[in-house]
């Protein structure tokens, strides 16, 4: 079903619906006033059944005291006949209501009965009088009317208590009429209410996703379809942006692909110029590191032709003194020889000193040990003659004096000791000394015997060495000459390895451009979302090729 | 009277000689286990054992020096009652007696509880000399040690026989 044909039967049942409530509503206001007006009418025919019964009854008691009068003669059949029509007629039209019937069939018996007391009889009897005994007339009326009024009084009530109910019955019935309206229009709202909602969700809720669908592809995410699955105008629209996307997520993915493709490309170009970038540092250090070696080199050869003009100098001059110092030299080691020999002599007699002062080491000794024993006994000897009391006090003085003299004794031995100790230091420092004199002696005669052996060697050389100084010297002057060329031409090689670091260094902008450039297109391609759709074979080998 | 003079440490004190047995060489002693500081041992004095005290160890808490000079000095020690014990004593330089009256000495005017046997001071030309009371020389405890048990001198005696004589 299109969208117009469901909006069409939509509109058409809103229409009979809204219809079929103002009837609803119509109908309902017709029973109420109906009811009202059959209640009226009731109302009305009890007061014209009153009315007339009453009015019966007057012309009665009018006609028994004048039974001639015509007038009121005619006013009674009137009412009668007024009476019985309304009766008939009231009959007819309330059949329905049962105990209602009844009531005006009583009263209607009641008018037109024969049974005493009735209305009816009560008439036929006093019309009778009236005819034969006009005088009696209003003596039977007046004895008979009471019962008649009693009787006409219970059916009025009755007939009033029946009017009542049926009335109620009317208006009970008005308005459940009106119950029943009211429940139809409740039932006619909710069920226009349940189509608007049909409609609404039959147009609404694909229109929603629809719009989000198009919100997902403005915003880049290819990823959703919208996928309606309908067959009116919204799957025809659905149908048509699901292809958009499919189309435009395509194209985007090749955009990616070939932006990434290029990207790594710069980015390997651009690692390759690096790469070429430091060799040619590289290059450019070691040319700079030959231009300095070099120049060292001419720098090192120019001291050497310098050096070895000073060497050919020196070598003359060395030759003459050298022939000069083999004679002092030769002077010089028979010197050195009788020195040693004579301090040999001091040394043997140094060490005999030594060995005696030794030897006096253990008679001080004694000495010392002969005093201390001395000391004791004098000691012992004060302490016994100090018991011996007076006996003893010569021999004390004796002791005592004994005491003071080896204890003079021992003074003697410690400067003694102290004395010969420092002789023997003495003489142990000079015994080295001259140890040590001797030695010295011995290596400088070894060394002077080996100087006048070198000089003498120095002679000899000297002689072969000159003419090779002289080659040397040229030489060392020729490669001064080679090592400023080579200097030269490393200074041009340098210039270009820098010409070329340069240019390559300006190539590594570009690149960096192009990286640059490369990656604004893949951050602006990668806010697109897409499905992990597989890479058509033919993406996967070239480059650029899906732009 | 005759005193004999020793030093402990760098001073210079006397002791009565009449008290004095003799003045002997340092000895060889035979050393007591497990006894208090100050008692150095035991040497043979005609053929019976006797205590030794080093005076040095004793007052200072360094043992004296083994010099010639020092020597070992024989004395009779009151003991309880009547008692007399020998006793040697350790002393530095005791090389000097000197005569002098017990007056000459003059009260140090300090009392030290700890040294009991610290007498009166004489002043000669080479400085102090204190008179040292041999007989508050010891403690309760060491004289109980040193003269109070006979079979540990002995059983040190026995000791001293098996040394050889040096």
């Amino acid at each position: 079903m299109t969208i117009s044909q469901r909006m069409n039967v939509a509109l058409l049942s809103m229409i009979v619906l809204m219809l079929a409530a103002v009837g609803l509503a119509f109908w309902m206001q017709a029973s109420r006033v109906g009811a009202n007006l059959q209640q009226q009418r009731l109302i009305a025919t009890n007061d014209r059944i009153c009315y007339d019964t009453l009015l019966i009854m007057e012309t009665l008691r009018a006609l028994s005291g004048d039974p001639k009068n015509e007038s009121e003669r005619t006013r009674l059949e009137e009412a009668d006949r007024n009476l019985r029509a309304v009766l008939r007629e009231a009959q007819d039209r309330y059949s329905d209501y049962a105990e209602l019937s009844a009531s005006l069939k009583a009263i209607s018996e009641f008018e037109a009965g024969t049974a005493p007391g009735s209305l009816g009889s009560l008439q036929a009897r006093v019309l009778e009088v009236a005819d034969s005994d006009p005088p009696n007339a209003a003596a039977l009326f007046n004895s008979n009317h009471r019962d008649t009024a009693r009787q006409r009084e219970m059916l009025f009530r009755d007939l009033a208590q029946q009017v009542d109910h049926a009335g109620t019955a009317i208006s009970l019935r008005g308005h459940n009429a009106s119950v029943l309206g009211v429940a139809g229009i409740l039932v006619i709202l909710v069920v226009s209410l349940l189509i608007g909602r049909l409609q609404f969700t039959a147009v609404a809720a694909p229109l929603l996703r629809l719009a989000s669908g198009i919100d997902q592809i403005r915003r880049g995410n290819f990823a959703n379809r919208i996928a309606l699955e309908r067959r009116d105008e919204f799957g025809t629209i659905g149908e048509g942006l699901d292809r958009l996307a499919d189309d435009l997520s395509e194209l985007v993915g090749q955009i990616q692909r070939s932006g990434a493709q290029v990207n790594t490309s710069a980015v390997q170009l651009a690692g390759k110029i690096q790469d070429q970038q430091t060799s040619a540092r590289e290059m450019a250090s070691t040319v700079e590191r030959m231009a300095a070696a070099t120049k060292q080199i001419g720098v090192t050869a120019r001291e050497l032709a310098k050096t070895m003009n000073e060497v050919n100098r020196v070598d003359e001059r060395t030759a003459d003194l050298a022939t000069g110092g083999t004679a002092a030299i030769a002077r010089m080691e028979a010197a050195v020889k009788r020195v040693m020999e004579a301090s040999a002599s001091v040394g043997a007699k140094l060490t005999a000193l030594s060995e005696k002062t030794a030897s006096i080491d253990p008679l001080v000794a004694n000495i010392a040990k002969v005093a201390d024993q001395t000391n004791l006994l004098s000691l012992n000897a004060a302490i016994e003659a100090e018991k011996a009391g007076e006996y003893g006090l010569g021999f004390a003085v004796v002791a005592i004096e004994i005491r003071r003299l080896a204890d003079q004794i021992g003074v003697a031995i410690y400067d003694i000791e102290k004395m010969v100790k420092e002789v023997q230091s003495s003489v142990a420092a000079g015994v080295t000394g001259m140890a040590k004199f001797a030695e010295e002696l011995g290596r400088g005669g070894e060394e002077i015997g080996a100087v006048g052996s070198h000089l003498t060697q120095i002679i000899q050389r000297e002689e072969l060495l000159a003419p090779r100084l002289q080659a040397i010297s040229e030489n060392v002057g020729g490669q001064l000459t080679d090592a400023e060329d080579i200097t030269a031409g490393l200074a041009h090689l340098g210039h270009a390895v820098e010409r070329t670091a340069e240019s390559w260094r300006q190539s590594h902008t570009v690149v960096d451009q192009l990286n640059a450039a490369t990656l604004g297109l893949q951050s602006s391609v990668a806010k697109f979302k897409m499905n992990n759709t597989p890479v058509p074979p033919h993406y996967s080998s070239g480059s650029g090729t899906g732009i | 009277m005759l005193f004999l003079v020793f030093q402990i440490g760098r001073n210079r004190y006397a002791l009565d000689s009449r008290r004095v047995v003799q003045v002997l060489p340092l000895l060889k002693l035979k050393c007591l286990p497990h006894a208090p500081k100050g008692v150095a041992g035991v040497f043979m004095y005609h053929g019976a054992p006797v205590p030794a005290v080093d005076l040095s160890e004793l007052t200072l808490g360094e043992p004296a020096a083994e010099l010639l000079s020092t020597r070992l000095i024989v004395l009779d020690y009151p003991g309880s009652g009547d008692q007399v014990h020998l006793l040697g004593l350790i002393a530095e330089k005791a090389t000097e007696v000197i005569r002098r009256e017990p007056r000459d000495f003059v009260d140090s005017g300090f009392n030290i509880k700890a040294a009991p046997y610290l007498g009166p001071v004489l002043v000669d030309s080479r400085g102090p000399i204190q008179w040292l009371r041999e007989q508050h020389l010891l403690s309760q405890s060491i004289q109980q040690l040193l003269f109070g048990s006979p079979a540990l001198l002995d059983s040190a005696a026995a000791a001293i026989q098996e040394l050889p004589s040096g």
